[in-house]
């Protein structure tokens, strides 16, 4: 960090103004003046590599990235030693480098090779350039590295070992010829790489560059190799007479009628919570590439795999274009006017038959606020009915339950920065590195280079728990009694925050003497683990100066998720972690807008912005504005409505962007349910397994295909903005909505999202200060937002959200989960996420990068039960529960343990989806599902077959952690001599 | 009811990116103006092309374009190394010319005895030799029989007969 105030350097005997403490190169460009770089990057740091950016500091020459700006600094930019020593280290790199911008996909106005030879007004080309000893690797399903392009910068290398952690690429050196290499071999698609794509979005040139971009960037890109090759020699024999300038002049004209073609849109990305923002290249539909920017609030240059490359569903053939209407046992294809027409008519005779109660809506936690906004207030306006919930109560309503009980907003208690300034975090039932994994790379990054402590507790060994300073397994679903009786040591021991306890908390005596039953043995005998390390864990986590908790649906997925979620925050509390930067509770949202759908009042009992319907000022409030009486009845949410159709009380459906016939428990009973339904709307992007049940399907549109805002998982709102029109005769789900409820009589004229986002920040004081001006193109707001603009970080840093400002501790009991193994169910099934798949995969299975990397549903399985089974990878099996059965192939990996499964969520059919083996069981305070409680046992069907996993994918191959780009091992080499004396074999560094 | 049917979402009707390419073709083409101009061109082509034939088909025009050919057929047969360095002794010569001329002091005339001693400058004669081989290649040449340039050029190439 920069230290305050200004400094004054002397550049060339001018004196210059700005911070002290930036790298020089920035403390220049701040006052205008352009100083060759290449290697040196914002995020990345001076890796001085690139040798183009010397500097003569009191007649010894300096690199400008390594320099930091202090008062006094004086620079001599223009003398002779530094100017030959630049233009030395530009003609080392076009020596291992071809020139041939025209044709090349990355002359975009981007490219720093390009720039640089061009701002230093290189002539001609110094040193021949030659070819390496090495083939392109076109491995990668993904990318392709060009070993003929590469400078050897290294930003790939520092990106991939200390932004992404990952730790797959290195430059060795020591070879003759240095080249990039992935996990020390010659191969990017058979190695540890996660596809995260920070590697090509750093890369300077060409060297890395993504295939959606090969033959599609410019005009003459497009041309074969065989043409291109003799081209690009035709132009080089020339260039030996004419010099770069003409060449230059032709490229440049390339690059200024590429920029007519490609259109760059800053978008918000659907795959998670975590709300990364990039833009996206496109050419009409075609989508060139993911450009992460640094100025993006959550992500900066990071993306992962799905984020980067799986894009490609928006133009999948089997998109959804036209409304289908049910008729005679089949759908036909209707206009948008017969479409409305119906639906118009079917739910007033429902509503005037069984009354508004009969209708439930289902809002999309994939969809925008504005959407949210709508349905809700369609079902509450325009039906009059308090049924509309969203699939948070799937994941994280019980965190958010749990953080209502006790400190009152039910939102992450910080910010992405706060993580990262923690220095403990404790992890429960969260594989963060594949669910939330750009998330995930800040906390490795803070692992790896600060050295934050890292406690995971889970049922499974991922990244998270492989990486961890502390792992342990708990039997399933016992988190609340480790983290009680956690709570009880401290309290026992005197390690609590006793200053922060007084001061800011409730109901000390009434938890402590809950805690009773906690001791240390009973959480050993219960947890299966040591009560030796449950005290270690509590002395390290009472002793952290600040510590974040992390935790998911292996937490909240249980019939006891929301009094683990409290429990959570309980500790919290107890430790005095929370109302301080670098401290509080972040249960991790799942989908990209879960938070924000709940957020804008997707939910029976809450108006946006968390008001009771209940709270006759608040429904007065919106009875006004809306102009018309409001219902109070409770509503049903996500999961009562299976069971209200089956009742005989809910009649009719509408559902917005969910897939609820394969992601909600009990899938055969979800669907027995949905056949009795008398009326169902379903609105989406593909015909999914919902679909089947529906009488009129509306096609809508994907994120990239409209506008609107999300919240992330951090409580913050961004814009995204429309990259290309809806396809066919598709429609954004905002206008969809708003001519439904023109077509039930009511008067909505919603010109665009703007105006729906200006309508509810006007009704609900948590968002009353946005505005889409507010979040132009990067700039995000986190709620609550006074109507000044200001936003909040950091959440009860002026007291907890309770009317005397005082956070609660919440006494407990444990409760049991609700599926047990025995004799016959003898295997407990896990189930979640994989990093290559979004929910059950209605996208990520239509994207073909990302089809490649997991072309199937599977089970892992322990190597002692896989052993015990007589089973390996590849085997069939039929796992049956005491609900269902499902057929999956066999996985056997050292992730799981015993008799432990882990089965990802990725399938869409009744043969293969998870939700076929769970039950109805659900959270006993927020109706969440219990997907986590599962008891199965296994048939062996078929002992030899194919991995599931092909053997490329990641998990099969072992990265090569190194701290960096190692820059003093390429000036150790015996042909590298410091600029400005000539290198005598520049093409080989 | 509302019992479980499938659908087979049918493939897109037409494959759209090349008739986008080309409406956007078109799109551009009518923006600039560039349609409109094709156009007129089109349609009065006939008128158009007499004029532009007969413009062309004067001994002037067509001495013109053959001229213009065959410097480009002898920049083709100069190494450009060799070029480079006429090119360059060519702008070093200007450059002499036009600071001599532009010096603006009075020059003696050199007289018998001054041509003399010119003559006995070495450094002027190892000047004059290159421009006088020069000119001893030129005036060859010079003393041939007119003939279609394609020929020569085919002859000497060695690779078909002189025609009689």
């Amino acid at each position: 960090m920069p230290e305050s105030g200004i400094c004054t350097i002397t550049v060339d005997g001018k004196q210059l103004l700005g911070v002290p403490g930036l790298p020089l190169v920035e403390f220049l460009a701040g006052n205008g003046i352009d100083l060759p770089h290449i290697c040196y990057h914002k995020t990345l740091g001076a890796l001085q590599t690139c040798d183009t950016c010397w500097v003569e500091v009191n007649g010894e020459l300096r690199r400008g990235c390594t320099l930091k700006a202090e008062d006094g600094l004086v620079v001599d930019l223009d003398g002779d030693n530094a100017s030959n020593a630049r233009r030395e280290g530009i003609d080392r790199i076009v020596a291992r480098h071809e020139l041939y911008c025209s044709v090349c996909e990355n002359n975009n106005g981007d490219c720093r090779v390009h720039n640089v030879v061009r701002q230093m007004d290189v002539p001609y080309q110094r040193y021949p350039f030659r070819p390496k000893p090495y083939a392109i690797d076109d491995s990668h399903p993904m990318y392709r590295y060009d070993p003929d392009q590469c400078i050897l910068c290294g930003r790939c290398v520092e990106a991939c070992q200390n932004v992404q952690v990952t730790e797959t690429l290195s430059i060795d050196w020591k070879r003759e010829d240095p080249r990039v290499l992935w996990d020390g071999g010659e191969k990017a698609g058979e190695s540890s790489c996660v596809s995260c794509g920070h590697c090509v979005t750093v890369c300077p040139c060409n060297a890395l560059i993504e295939k959606s971009m090969l033959g599609e960037a410019g005009p003459l890109t497009a041309m074969p190799r065989s043409l291109k090759r003799p081209a690009i020699e035709f132009v080089k024999e020339i260039e030996h007479t004419v010099g770069f300038h003409p060449i230059f002049a032709l490229s440049e004209m390339d690059e200024a009628w590429r920029q007519s073609e490609i259109k760059k849109t800053k978008t918000v990305c659907t795959f998670c919570g975590v709300g990364c923002a990039f833009e996206l290249w496109t050419r009409g539909r075609k989508i060139l590439k993911v450009q992460p920017v640094e100025e993006a609030p959550v992500n900066g240059i990071s993306t992962c795999i799905k984020g980067k490359f799986g894009w490609d569903f928006v133009n999948s053939d089997d998109r959804l274009t036209t409304p289908l209407i049910r008729e005679n046992g089949r759908f036909r294809e209707a206009g948008w006017d017969e479409a409305y027409a119906l639906i118009a008519r079917r739910f007033t005779e429902i509503r005037d038959q069984h009354g508004p109660d009969a209708m439930m809506f289902v809002a999309s936690s994939k969809c925008t606020n504005e959407e949210s906004y709508l349905m809700q207030k369609l079902a509450r306006a325009v039906i009059g009915t308090n049924n509309i919930d969203n699939c948070s109560r799937y994941c994280q309503a019980p965190a958010t339950q749990g953080l209502w009980r006790t400190m009152g907003y039910g939102g992450d208690g910080g910010s992405i920065s706060d993580l990262e300034q923690a220095e403990v975090i404790l992890f429960l039932g969260s594989n963060t590195a594949e669910s939330h994994p750009v998330l995930a790379t800040r906390l490795k990054q803070a692992h790896k280079h600060r050295g934050q402590k890292h406690i995971v507790f889970d049922l499974r060994r991922h990244e998270m728990a492989e990486r961890a300073d502390i792992f342990l397994r708990p039997k399933p679903g016992t988190d609340l009694i480790w983290l009680s009786a956690v709570s009880k040591y401290i309290l026992d021991h005197g390690l609590e925050d006793e200053a922060f306890l007084k001061e800011k908390v409730k109901h000390l005596e009434e938890y402590r003497k809950s805690l009773e039953p906690f001791t240390m043995e009973y959480a050993e005998e219960m947890t299966g683990i040591a009560a030796s390390r449950l005290e270690e864990v509590a002395r390290t986590l009472a002793a952290a100066e600040t510590l974040c908790a992390v935790w998911a649906m292996g937490v909240t997925q249980h019939v006891a998720g929301s009094d683990t979620s409290t429990a959570i925050a309980n500790l919290l509390l107890v430790t005095g972690n929370s109302a301080r930067r670098g401290t509080g509770a972040y249960p991790m949202r799942g989908h990209n807008n879960v938070q924000g759908c709940s957020d804008f009042g997707s939910m029976p009992d809450r108006f946006p912005g968390y008001e009771f319907v209940s709270d006759d000022e608040v429904r007065a409030r919106y009875e006004d504005s809306w102009g018309v009486k409001l219902s109070t009845n409770s509503g049903y949410n996500n999961h009562t409505l299976v069971e209200g159709i089956h009742d005989g009380k809910i009649k009719s459906l509408y559902i917005m962007g969910e897939e609820m016939a394969i992601m909600d428990a009990d899938a055969h009973y979800v669907q027995s349910a949905f056949d009795k339904l008398e009326f169902v709307v379903v609105q989406d992007i593909f015909f999914s397994r919902t679909c089947e049940h529906a009488d009129v399907i509306l096609p809508a549109a994907p994120s990239l295909e409209k506008e609107g805002t999300f919240v992330n998982t951090e409580r913050r709102l961004q814009r995204l903005y429309q990259v290309m029109e809806p396809l066919g005769n598709s429609k954004p789900d905002w206008l969809i909505q708003t001519e439904i409820a023109r077509a039930l009589g009511a008067d909505w004229d919603y010109p665009s999202p703007r105006e729906i986002m200006e309508e509810a920040a006007s009704l609900a004081p948590m968002f009353a200060g946005v505005t889409y001006e507010r979040l132009e193109g990067y700039k995000s707001l986190q709620w609550p937002i006074a109507a000044d603009g200001t936003d909040t970080p950091h959440l009860y840093l002026d007291g907890f959200a309770f009317p005397d400002g005082k956070a609660k501790l919440y006494p407990l009991e444990f409760t049991p989960p609700s599926e047990q193994t025995d004799e016959e169910f003898d295997l407990h099934v896990n189930n979640g996420r994989l990093l290559e798949t979004f929910h059950e995969g209605n996208l990520t299975h239509r994207s073909a990068a990302l089809r490649s990397q997991v072309p199937m549903n599977f089970v892992e399985v322990s190597p002692q039960l896989a052993r015990k089974r007589g089973i390996q990878s590849g085997s069939l099996v039929k796992l049956i529960s005491r609900h269902g059965e499902i057929q999956v192939r066999v996985l056997v990996t050292d992730r799981v343990e015993g008799k432990e499964l882990y089965i990802p969520e990725n399938a869409t059919d009744n043969i293969r989806a998870i939700n076929l083996l769970t039950s109805d069981e659900a959270d006993k305070d927020s109706d969440t599902p219990a997907y986590k409680e599962i008891a199965a046992k296994m048939e062996v069907l078929e002992v030899d077959g194919e991995s599931p996993l092909p053997r490329q994918n990641f998990r099969f191959w072992k990265p090569t952690p190194i701290e960096g780009v190692r820059t003093e091992l390429k000036w150790q080499r015996p042909d590298y001599v410091q600029p400005p004396k000539p290198a005598p074999h520049p093409e080989k560094f | 009811m509302a019992e479980a049917i499938h659908y087979e979402v049918p493939p897109p009707r037409e494959g759209n990116t090349a008739r986008q390419e080309l409406d956007c073709l078109v799109e551009n083409l009518h923006d600039q103006g560039i349609l409109r101009f094709l156009n007129d061109f089109l349609s009065t082509s006939p008128e158009v092309s007499q004029i532009l034939m007969k413009g062309l088909n004067t001994e002037e025009s067509r001495n013109a374009v053959q001229n213009l050919l065959l410097i480009a057929i002898a920049l083709g047969r100069i190494p450009p190394e060799r070029f480079a360095v006429l090119t360059r002794a060519f702008t070093e010569g200007l450059n002499k010319m036009e600071e001599a001329a532009g010096d603006g002091k009075a020059q003696d005339a050199p007289g018998l005895m001054g041509f003399y001693r010119l003559l006995h400058d070495r450094d002027l004669w190892q000047g004059l030799r290159p421009i006088i081989a020069g000119v001893k290649g030129f005036s060859g040449p010079l003393r041939e029989p007119p003939e279609k340039p394609v020929i020569k050029r085919h002859d000497e190439s060695g690779n078909g007969k002189k025609p009689a």
